[in-house]
């Protein structure tokens, strides 16, 4: 083979043309094992692609195989890390689950509410139910009696034996056992005892307690649909109350009537537990190792407890000493009142009977007094010891006939020459108008000063500061002031 | 030296034995009477292990179709079942897989050992060896022979629940 370079003819100069092919020889001669390289690769790329279509093609068809598949080991490997950190799965996916369960709610209201209705309806109900439980051991603490007289007395009315309501506030109220139990298993995660002998068989009378709730349940509620639990047994004076948490339950063993709030109180005390420790307690399977540690808790809630109550005790004591004090001094009071009226009956009694025929003493008093009138000093009539000195000799005598004619005598001197006023001679009522038909109005004590204002037939009108209304007019019958002409100051006896 | 606690249940069907068996095994406080009012009564038997004491709480629950009903709930939480048959009554046999029927339906998984009783009723005896391995595999639990009279095998099936619970821990 010829060389087109060293084959040219010498001393020609080169043209372009033999220039181009002297470089494409080059080339092809540099280069040959490259572009071979190139085109393997170029052959490689479309092998691959025709690959990558092929599979492409068998992906879309065979799709509902793979996804089943791929789907299955995601969930492997999903339920693999659940199960390895359970936490922090619930830590990631909380928000996640949060703003979906929003945005669920947002959109689909209806839907959403069918949806929980099982679950926050009975939780409502329970809820409810709960509260309407504790209300009415409010209203039981608050209408309870408290021993007092008056009490007394209503509950005899409302048809309660008083004594039968005294026993049951003079029970104490005493936690005597506490025990906080597994659902299932009915094991004892924590126990307290007010007596340390009946620690001992507190794993036996747990699993008791946790059939008899089982026993109940199964019989009452076969389908478990209610969200009810037996939540009280009675024996005698001591009662287990029962208080049902999701994973533990907790039964306290009480002596007396339960204060009002304790319920909600063991309520809280299950639900602080459950917050801190569910996964122990839901873990729990016996090994005293795996619990967490619970042996202060029960004594410090019932330590709190009836601390709490004897801070109420106290205040209950004094309120039923200032009630007691208060009832006495009522009854005193009534009793002074009664012996007043008594005695202010026993001192008018007479008087009262004998208003019909005035006492004689008056007669003679007027007789006295209607005589001397000119010649005697108005001093005379003031003195009334003087006056009834003759009474009891003249009265037979006296008539009330003559009366009329006595009283006639003070009109003809009107002037108020001797003393002011005049004086009430014995226990009256006044009235309100000169009528013994009339009511009594305000009762006169002997002695009691009065103005004399005018003399209308047998009665007597009168001014007088009486001292609890002031100053008043009433009318008595003249028989019972010390009545002189000098005391009036006018009379329309005439008229 | 720390207590364990687990709760074991005997089942089996009515006069198999499972009250007497654990009468004189077990402590208990409260009367027979249990059994045919709610239909279980507890007691308690601790086991000396190795490292540990084992507080066995021992569910006899009443057998008998009559209780059926209530057992479920009985059974919820038992780490182990002492499953009680008959040696004079092959029936009871039978009702034992009932049982292990009941316990898969509640997706309970207990260790479970069979108690074959009454061995010391030699004469009554109607149930051979074959019948029991039959059941064993079938109920997939071992067997051993038992009698509440003359306390025969009794503290021997409980120990051996007590293995299986550790093996299973383990």
């Amino acid at each position: 083979m010829s060389d087109p370079v060293f084959d040219q003819e010498p001393n020609r100069p080169p043209s372009p043309s033999d220039d181009a092919a002297l470089w494409a020889d080059l080339q092809s001669l540099l280069l040959a094992q490259e572009r071979a390289r190139v085109h393997e690769l170029e052959e490689l790329v479309e092998s691959l692609q025709e690959e990558i279509d092929h599979l492409q093609k068998q992906l879309g068809v065979q799709r509902e195989l793979v996804v089943p598949t791929v789907t299955n080991s995601l969930s492997r490997i999903a339920n693999d890390a659940v199960e390895q950190d359970r936490r922090g799965m619930a830590g990631a996916l909380g928000p996640i689950i949060g703003e979906a369960t929003r945005i669920q709610i947002r959109d689909s209201k209806d839907e959403m509410v069918e949806a929980l209705y099982p679950i926050i309806g009975d939780s409502v109900v329970r809820a409810v139910t709960e509260r309407f439980r504790e209300f009415q051991r409010q209203i039981d603490a608050r209408i309870r009696p408290r021993g007092g007289v008056l009490d007394n007395v209503a509950l005899r009315l409302r048809g309660v034996n008083p004594s039968d309501v005294a026993l049951r506030d003079a029970l104490p109220f005493e936690i005597t056992q506490l025990f906080l139990i597994q659902h299932d298993t009915g094991f004892v995660l924590e126990h307290f005892a007010l007596d340390s002998s009946q620690a001992a068989d507190s794993d036996l009378i747990s699993g008791m307690l946790t059939a008899i709730r089982s026993f109940m349940e199964d019989s009452f509620d076969p389908t478990h649909e209610s969200d009810e639990d037996l939540d009280s047994i009675y024996h005698g004076d001591a009662n287990v109350i029962l208080q049902s948490g999701s994973v533990v339950y907790a039964a306290a063993v009480v002596n007396g009537t339960e204060p009002a709030g304790f319920r909600a109180a063991l309520r809280g005390l299950l639900t602080d537990l459950n917050l801190e420790y569910r996964d122990d307690f839901e873990a729990y399977d016996g090994d005293p190792e795996t619990l967490p540690p619970l042996e202060h808790h029960l004594e410090t809630w019932v330590e709190e407890i009836e601390a709490g109550l004897s801070e109420k005790s106290p205040s209950t004591d004094s309120s039923k000493k200032v009630l007691t004090r208060l009832a006495v001094a009522l009854m005193v009071i009534l009793v002074l009142l009664c012996g007043f009226m008594s005695w202010f009956v026993w001192r008018l009694m007479p008087t009262a009977l004998g208003l019909t025929e005035p006492p004689p003493t008056v007669v003679a008093t007027v007789v006295v007094t209607a005589t001397p009138t000119a010649t005697l000093p108005p001093t005379a009539t003031i003195t009334p010891s003087v006056t009834p000195s003759p009474t009891p000799t003249v009265t037979p005598s006296a008539t009330p006939t003559t009366t009329p004619t006595a009283t006639r005598t003070p009109t003809v001197t009107p002037q108020p020459t001797g003393s002011p006023f005049s004086r009430i001679n014995g226990p009256v009522w006044s009235r309100v108008v000169p009528d013994l038909d009339e009511p009594p109005w305000i009762a006169l004590i002997e002695g009691t000063e009065v103005d004399v204002l005018i003399v209308q037939g047998e009665w007597t009108q009168i001014r007088w500061n009486d001292p609890i209304v002031g100053e008043v007019e009433g009318w008595v019958p003249n028989g019972w002031v010390d009545l002189s002409p000098s005391d009036t100051i006018g009379s329309d006896a005439d008229s | 030296m720390k207590t364990v606690q687990r709760k074991i249940c005997l089942l089996g069907d009515f006069s198999v034995g499972k009250t007497s068996l654990v009468r004189q095994f077990v402590e208990g406080r409260f009367d027979d009477r249990y059994l045919s009012t709610i239909g279980v009564k507890i007691s308690r038997r601790q086991i000396s292990r190795p490292d540990y004491l084992l507080n066995l709480l021992i569910w006899d629950l009443a057998g008998g179709d009559d209780y059926d009903d209530v057992t479920s709930g009985y059974l919820r939480g038992a780490a182990g079942i002492l499953m009680v048959c008959d040696l004079t009554r092959p029936l009871t046999l039978h009702t034992l897989r009932k049982y292990r029927k009941q316990l898969d339906e509640i997706k309970l998984d207990p260790v479970v050992v069979i108690a074959a009783n009454k061995v010391d009723l030699v004469a009554e005896r109607a149930v051979d060896d074959s019948l029991l391995e039959e059941l064993s595999q079938q109920i997939n639990a071992p067997y051993l022979l038992s009698s509440a009279k003359t306390g025969e095998g009794v503290a021997a099936a409980f120990d051996q629940i007590a293995g299986l619970l550790e093996k299973k821990k383990s």
